[in-house]
């Protein structure tokens, strides 16, 4: 005959009692597994904006959205367009510290074969850019021809297709690895693609509020300064001695994020601490509410000749057993709340986002596994000592 | 008795399904009042969200062990069709940014996937059962 252990036999037999320390020591793992994904995730986003931007200094016609657009583009994938005159450009180049600048050109698709949506269409300067081509180059290492396009993770698109924008065909060569920002979400050409997509829309009748040529605009340039130089600087002087422009160091651009971040991540922290708090708390108070429940129970196991250490050992296997099956809930709780829903938690954080490599994750959930494992073992600590300390022929005379 | 409780379970998954296709978990709406390539798919989904619902609902007052343990199987098959439909069996928007695809396709596919988890768990329950009463 089968004989089922007497640790497995007490944890089935109260099963109110078990399901409520298995779902108290979920709750602890899915706080700390899913807390600490967040956080990653926003961290790893932040980098990863860093390392994308790749510019010092960011300039944009003063129209009053503009850099609100900007920072929606980059950071949102919002679509927006703007434009400023070309010759700016040869100012920018001319101010003291800039050591290489390059005009991007925007465009908000209406809705694009591939997708519902408007997307973001960025052409960029294939011979001057030193923000968009690095990326590019990870997986297409030739020069986009004319009307060939680079596509942000995001859009739904694979190599070979075409996107259809204002009803040019335009054929996709390279998708784009992962950044976790808005960028994931545009179309990514060359300057005279979007110039051929800019007088496409006009032709269809779209007002894009530009006077004259499509060749004589452009929306952004992006700045590299000297390394002898303060960035800040630059842009101030830039702002002081090129009329109508914008400039914006990315730093203070990153400061703004990094400060939301800094926010989420203390709050998602702080969360995390009072849950812990309180779900210890209610541990404690459950182990210590065993004591006067399982005394009786207890003192017959001493008669029938258990020991001291063998009732401990029983008590914090128990313990042990619960924990490690809500440990595992929690984390199995916290993946298929997180991973599968990373897009809407970007959107409403409005920041970068990018989930962490899964050599990270499962460094997370080991961490989460043995935190919460220890911590409700800890729990049962004093419990298993008081328990096996009882004397049986007092208890069982009590209770008489 | 347990039986009767991953009945409930499976009941009251099927109702946030079914409500959740017409409501936080439906497709995209267009502005223009256009539809777009996941309505389709919302409708098959309240369609099979419903169609558990009134399984769920047979499961409670049917009694015969033979027919509850197929209608256990049925609902098995129909939350694995519903875990297919979004993006495999049936399109969604093509864009991550899409509702369809950052709230209907992960949210329907772990409701589903527990409803299968749910049947599952109740045709075992069924086939031992039958097994112990030697039918």
């Amino acid at each position: 005959m089968k004989r089922t252990s007497p640790v497995i036999k007490n944890l089935t037999r109260k099963s109110g009692r078990t399901t409520a320390l298995v779902l108290l020591t979920a709750l602890l793992a899915l706080a700390v597994f899913g807390g600490s994904i967040v956080i990653l995730s926003l961290r790893g986003g932040l980098n990863s904006l860093e390392n994308r931007l790749g510019a010092d200094v960011i300039v944009v016609p003063s129209t009053a959205r503009s850099k609100t657009n900007l920072e929606q583009i980059l950071l949102q994938g919002t679509t927006g367009y703007f434009y400023m005159d070309r010759e700016k450009l040869d100012k920018i180049i001319a101010t003291d510290g800039v050591e290489s600048a390059s005009a991007q050109l925007f465009l908000a698709s209406l809705r694009a074969s591939c997708c519902s949506v408007p997307v973001q269409v960025i052409g960029f300067d294939q011979a001057t850019d030193f923000t968009v081509r690095p990326w590019i180059t990870e997986s297409y290492s030739r020069t986009l021809n004319e009307k060939e396009v680079a596509v942000g993770c995001r859009v739904s698109a694979g190599i070979g297709e075409s996107i259809r924008i204002y009803g040019v065909n335009c054929p996709v060569v390279a998708r784009l690895a992962e950044t976790g920002t808005g960028l994931d979400t545009a179309v990514y050409c060359s300057q005279e693609t979007l110039q051929l997509l800019l007088d496409a829309a006009r032709d269809l009748g779209h007002d894009l509020k530009i006077s004259g040529s499509s060749e004589n605009v452009i929306s952004a340039v992006y700045i590299k300064v000297r390394d002898d130089y303060d960035a800040q600087k630059v842009a101030d002087d830039i702002n002081i001695h090129i009329r109508k422009v914008e400039a914006v160091s990315t730093k203070s651009m990153l400061t703004g994020v990094s400060d939301s971040l800094k926010a989420v991540s203390g709050t998602i922290t702080w969360l995390i601490i009072a849950l812990w708090i309180l779900a210890l708390v209610i541990l404690f108070i459950v182990f210590a509410m065993m004591v006067n429940e399982r005394r009786r129970e207890l003192a017959v196991y001493r008669l029938l000749g258990m020991s001291r250490k063998m009732l401990s050992s029983m008590i914090l296997k128990e313990a042990l057993l619960c924990s490690l099956a809500g440990a595992l809930c929690g984390v199995a709780l916290g993946s298929a709340l997180v991973f599968p829903f990373t897009t809407l938690i970007e959107q409403s954080l409005k920041l970068p986002y990018l989930t962490p490599a899964a050599g990270t994750i499962v460094l997370c959930a080991a961490l989460a596994l043995a935190v919460t494992v220890i911590s409700g073992s800890a729990a049962s600590l004093r419990t298993a000592r008081k328990l096996s300390r009882v004397d049986p022929g007092t208890t069982l005379r009590e209770g008489a | 008795m347990k039986i009767t409780v991953l009945t409930v379970i499976l009941l009251v998954l099927a109702v946030i399904i079914a409500v959740g296709s017409v409501t936080v978990l439906g497709p995209c709406v267009h502005e223009d009042g256009s539809e777009a390539p996941c309505t389709g798919t919302g409708r098959a989904i309240l369609a099979d969200g419903i169609l558990l619902a009134v399984l769920s609902v047979f499961l409670l007052f049917i009694k015969a062990p033979k027919m509850r343990l197929i209608l256990f199987m049925i609902t098995a098959v129909a939350a694995l069709a519903g875990i297919l439909m979004p993006g495999t069996l049936l399109p969604v928007c093509k864009m991550d940014t899409m509702h369809c695809r950052m709230v209907m396709q992960p949210a329907i596919i772990i409701l589903f996937a527990l409803a299968l988890l749910t049947s599952a768990c109740g045709t075992m329950a069924e086939i031992s059962k039958n097994r112990k009463h030697g039918k």
